[in-house]
């Protein structure tokens, strides 16, 4: 299943939140991050910012996998 | 009893009361959590269905640090239980597949061995601290509160890795050691409908309303969750359809890890009870005090 749902998203075909989230993988390490009002509340309540991300190590692994070119071309 | 504790993305981006909570609770139990440092999005099924050599690069990088910790590896969202727990078992079943992934993961000065483990935090409380210990740990009692419990679709599938649904039924004994009772409602193994967002929204808002109607059908006074997802989708998921469906649930929604607290006799602050979408006050009635 798996592998026919790979082909589909070659052939540029995959639901826009899964490309959101793709984007967002790419530019951060992360699926989902804290927005601005979130990151001044966790410091208002004594919590870090967020958490610390390997955002570099995503993006090489990404780049060898092939990822982002599947992802930037859509 | 010590676990490099996985906090995922969506706990500290939207729910950091269960964060809080996590903090809270486990430590009093006498478990040892440290924060796993620099790691990455565990690449949830969304990812696995975009590119799977890339989802298993990912999840295999995270357990690399647990690895390197030295510790195994506490999850709290459920995809992320799914996502590092089906790649442990994958890399360690099919050597062809580790190398393959440790070939990505040399670019980045990682290497996969095969000497980790990875845990919910669900089988963290029942098998290695165990319910009779929960149940000793509670001073302020649920007594009589009806729970309708979520378990979700990735604390228990798929069966094959997770060798039966022990999950299934350990949240329900865990909710108990509350003192709180359990209700059985139609379709409970269902999914929350979480997962639809981004792809049809319309949809998921329909599963979370008939779960929410089964649960309420079966009279549930407040649903407990242990994945970021399923919270959202029940909790914020009831503003929705009540401005869609114009109907009214009013079923107060919590993190088991808030249940846990409270019922250890730890008030959640004021800013955690409004973070909650569906007001928790039916359920908070002589728990704004610590003791």
């Amino acid at each position: 299943m798996f592998a026919i749902r790979n082909l589909a998203v070659k052939e540029k075909n995959m639901p826009d939140g899964f490309a959101a989230q793709a984007k967002n993988l790419i530019e951060t390490g992360r699926i989902a991050n804290p927005t601005a009002s979130m990151v001044r509340k966790r410091e208002q309540i004594g919590l870090s910012k967020g958490q610390s991300t390997a955002t570099e190590d995503v993006q090489k692994i990404l780049k060898k996998t092939g990822f982002s070119k599947i992802i930037v071309s859509k | 009893m010590k676990y490099g504790l996985y906090w995922g993305c969506l706990i500290p981006a939207r729910e950091p009361s269960y964060e809080v909570s996590v903090e809270k609770v486990m430590p009093a139990l006498g478990v040892e959590l440290v924060t796993m440092e620099e790691t990455n999005c565990c690449a949830p099924f969304g990812i696995q269905s975009l590119d799977y050599t890339s989802w298993l690069a990912l999840a295999a990088r995270n357990l690399c640090i647990g690895e390197e910790m030295g510790v195994d590896i506490m999850t709290l969202c459920n995809d992320c239980y799914e996502s590092l727990l089906m790649v442990n078992t994958m890399l360690k079943a099919h050597p062809e597949i580790k190398n393959q992934v440790n070939e990505i993961l040399a670019e980045v000065g990682k290497e996969y061995k095969g000497k980790v483990e990875v845990k919910n935090m669900i089988d963290v409380l029942y098998e290695d601290i165990g319910v009779e210990k929960v149940k000793d740990a509670v001073k302020k009692p649920f007594t009589g509160l009806k729970v309708a419990t979520q378990p979700g679709c990735h604390l228990t599938k798929p069966k094959r890795i997770h060798f039966g649904v022990k999950e299934f039924d350990a949240l329900n004994e865990l909710v108990m050691a509350t003192g709180a009772e359990t209700i059985n409602y139609e379709r409970r193994e269902m999914c929350c409908g979480g997962p639809l967002r981004g792809v049809n929204d319309e949809l998921a808002r329909d599963v979370a309303r008939i779960k929410l109607v089964n649960m309420k059908n079966a009279g549930a006074e407040c649903i407990v969750t242990v994945c970021p997802f399923c919270f959202l989708e029940l909790d914020l998921g009831q503003l929705e359809i009540r401005r869609h469906f114009k109907e009214e649930y009013n079923i107060p929604v919590l993190h088991f890890a808030e249940l846990l607290r409270m019922a250890m006799g730890m008030k959640l602050d004021d800013w955690e009870i409004k973070s909650h979408r569906t007001p928790l006050e039916p359920i908070l009635k002589g728990r704004l005090q610590e003791g």
